[in-house]
């Protein structure tokens, strides 16, 4: 129980780290090579686009569990707690069908995929299941997120409606809209 | 259904998706996937489907973005924002509303840093309007520099806006960059005008402040921010004189920023990680918007609306700047409803190839469309700065603080009309750099 805890909570995160670590280092040795040395390693490229695939579909999920991917707030703010909440489900079912189809089609590609790359002669089929990867992740994350929005919903009907004015605002300063 | 149709009904679409606040991203994909069914059928949609994220998130040349938004949060995570607030103090505070110039100074250097409106926003909001309040300057003016300020980011370099714009228009990502800089000095420089009028005409807004930094104390306060300005010399200088591609300059950069981070002994472990993960959430969210605007624009080519338009402005017997003011009052409205990434997003695909076939330099609309759209963020009903500044200094009504914020559209309207009658001001770096 304790190990699944801790994988709901850091999972995404400390992959995430060692990823756009790993990225950075990779990025820096290649300009320090060709512009230090005077030769370029073959094989830095290659690898530092996979990990980067695999860091935006990890991403992807991670932004899915602190419930960080943009949308326009324009009508949500006209809405009270109740409506904010519906609006909010009817979202993380659109983007849970969207999810759904992508690692089912994404499934169907990684079976087929036979070839390897050019320089370390991985199998691809590794590259293509980052989308699979990150996609069924961001099910799993969606599916908490739904249950955690009908749970909040059934609990609004109970106590009566209570309107925070001000939430809007305190997820924009709290990060919960991140505008780039 | 004609394809056109369907493109015009797709648009439509996306409108009440997005502001049913399904994720931008998905509502992108969602419609592109039924319009393309809709004009080719189901195997072309779903082989779309397949093939775009992967082709989108393999392009390495888009490696740049991650890695300048790493570079941003590790350095606005060491607590920057508190020296250059100092800094820029030390050199202007004493003038007549010197806090609220140094507050547009400090807010324009970071945001170029942080590479976003909201944490620019709320860092400065936290350090400046303290300081403002001291000095009893009053809440409009205090607030409106915070909120403007904020808005440079997006200009100055390295701006990850300008490098989406350049990954959707297939603009040169290096010249993008650079094109910035005049700009948004020239910006800088009508917002601090427009204090010193404001202040002119009644100066019990910002009363005057007593003492003045001393020379070797406005040295002083450089020394905290030389990693600032090394990293934003050897990262985009070198783009500038052609030594890195983007790529390399972001890595340099990224890599320069974890090297202070840990001399400095300013980052904890907490935050190390921290930064790291939000820099990657961050890039996956822009990625995934790319990827909705890759099908999106796909599905559009299908419709033919971009190519019907183009031949229709083009057949127009009208001057070319009176349809180019017109898309900008279009954007500039859109822009107070929608965010400025959702916007350029589903408007690039139509509006590009209008702009190119009417003669404009793609470079120089670039900067200007970012400009006209970034005004949203300072008006009702969205005015995403705005709430943020809200949320920092609740004790301030909105209305003073959208009423504090005309002034500083009206020098953003300015600026924007400075650089359509003098488009050499965008034009002179990138030209030079080839």
């Amino acid at each position: 129980m304790k190990i699944l805890r801790w994988l709901d909570e850091h999972f995404e995160e400390y992959i995430l780290v060692f990823l756009s670590a790993f990225t950075v280092i990779i990025i820096f040795l290649q300009v320090v090579m060709r512009y230090v040395f005077g030769s370029s390693l073959t094989w830095s490229e290659e690898i530092a686009r996979y990990a980067f695939i695999w860091m935006i579909y990890i991403g992807v999920s991670y932004g899915v569990k602190k419930k960080k991917h943009l949308g326009v707030d324009a009508l949500a703010m006209l809405f009270k707690e109740k409506g904010k909440l519906i609006v909010g489900i009817i979202a993380n079912v659109s983007f849970l069908l969207f999810a759904i189809v992508m690692t089912y089609y994404g499934l169907d590609i990684v079976l087929r995929v036979t070839r390897e790359s050019a320089a370390l002669q991985l199998p691809l089929s590794w590259v293509y299941a980052a989308p699979v990867m990150g996609m069924a992740l961001a099910s799993i994350r969606l599916l908490q997120n739904i249950a955690l929005e009908v749970k909040e919903l059934k609990a609004l009907k109970s106590d009566g409606q209570h309107d925070s004015k001000n939430s809007a605002t305190e997820q924009i300063v709290n990060g919960q809209e991140e505008i780039v | 259904m004609s394809p056109e149709l369907i493109g015009f009904l797709g648009i439509i679409a996306i409108l009440i998706l997005f502001f049913l606040k399904i994720p931008v991203a998905i509502s992108l994909i969602i419609v592109s996937l039924l319009g393309t069914t809709l004009i080719r059928g189901w195997d072309v949609a779903f082989a779309q489907l397949g093939r775009t994220p992967f082709d989108t998130s393999s392009n390495y040349s888009l490696s740049v973005i991650p890695l300048f938004i790493l570079m941003g949060m590790i350095l606005s995570y060491t607590g920057i924002g508190k020296d250059l607030y100092r800094m820029v103090d030390s050199w202007v505070g004493h003038l007549r509303g010197g806090l609220a110039m140094a507050t547009i100074g400090t807010a324009a250097i970071f945001s170029s840093i942080s590479g976003s409106l909201n944490a620019t926003t709320a860092t400065v909001a936290k350090i400046a309007l303290p300081e403002m309040e001291k000095y009893n300057y009053k809440k409009g003016l205090s607030t409106s520099s915070v909120a403007a300020g904020g808005t440079l980011g997006i200009l100055i370099p390295p701006s990850v806006i300008l490098i989406l714009y350049g990954i959707l228009t297939r603009e040169p990502i290096g010249a993008l960059l650079i094109s910035g800089i005049i700009p948004g000095i020239l910006q800088i420089i009508i917002f601090i005008i427009t204090i010193y009028i404001l202040v002119r005409k009644d100066s019990s807004i910002a009363p005057p402040r007593e003492g003045k930094a001393s020379n070797s104390e406005k040295l002083s306060t450089l020394k905290n921010i030389w990693p600032f300005i090394g990293l934003f010399i050897v990262s985009i200088g070198g783009i500038y004189l052609g030594v890195f591609t983007p790529t390399e300059a972001a890595g340099i950069g990224a890599f320069g920023a974890l090297l202070f981070a840990f001399i400095s002994r300013k980052l904890t472990w907490q935050r190390l990680k921290d930064s790291l993960n939000e820099s990657v959430r961050l890039t996956a969210f822009i990625f995934f918007i790319l990827i909705g605007a890759n099908l999106f624009g796909q599905f559009l080519a299908m419709s033919r609306i971009p190519v019907m338009l183009t031949t229709y402005v083009g057949n127009l017997d009208l001057n070319p700047y009176i349809i180019l003011v017109g898309i900008l009052v279009v954007l500039l409205v859109l822009g107070c409803f929608i965010e400025s990434l959702a916007l350029i997003v589903i408007t690039l695909p139509i509006l590009h190839p209008i702009i190119t076939e009417l003669g404009f330099n793609g470079i120089w609309f670039g900067v200007i469309m970012i400009m006209v759209i970034n005004i949203g963020a300072l008006t009702p009903p969205l005015g995403i700065s705005v709430y943020v500044i809200k949320g920092v200094a609740r004790d301030i009504p909105l209305q003073t603080i959208f009423r504090g914020v005309v002034p500083m559209i009206i020098a953003m309207l300015v600026c924007v009309a400075i650089l359509i009658i003098f488009p050499q001001i965008v034009t002179v770096l990138p030209d030079l750099m080839n």
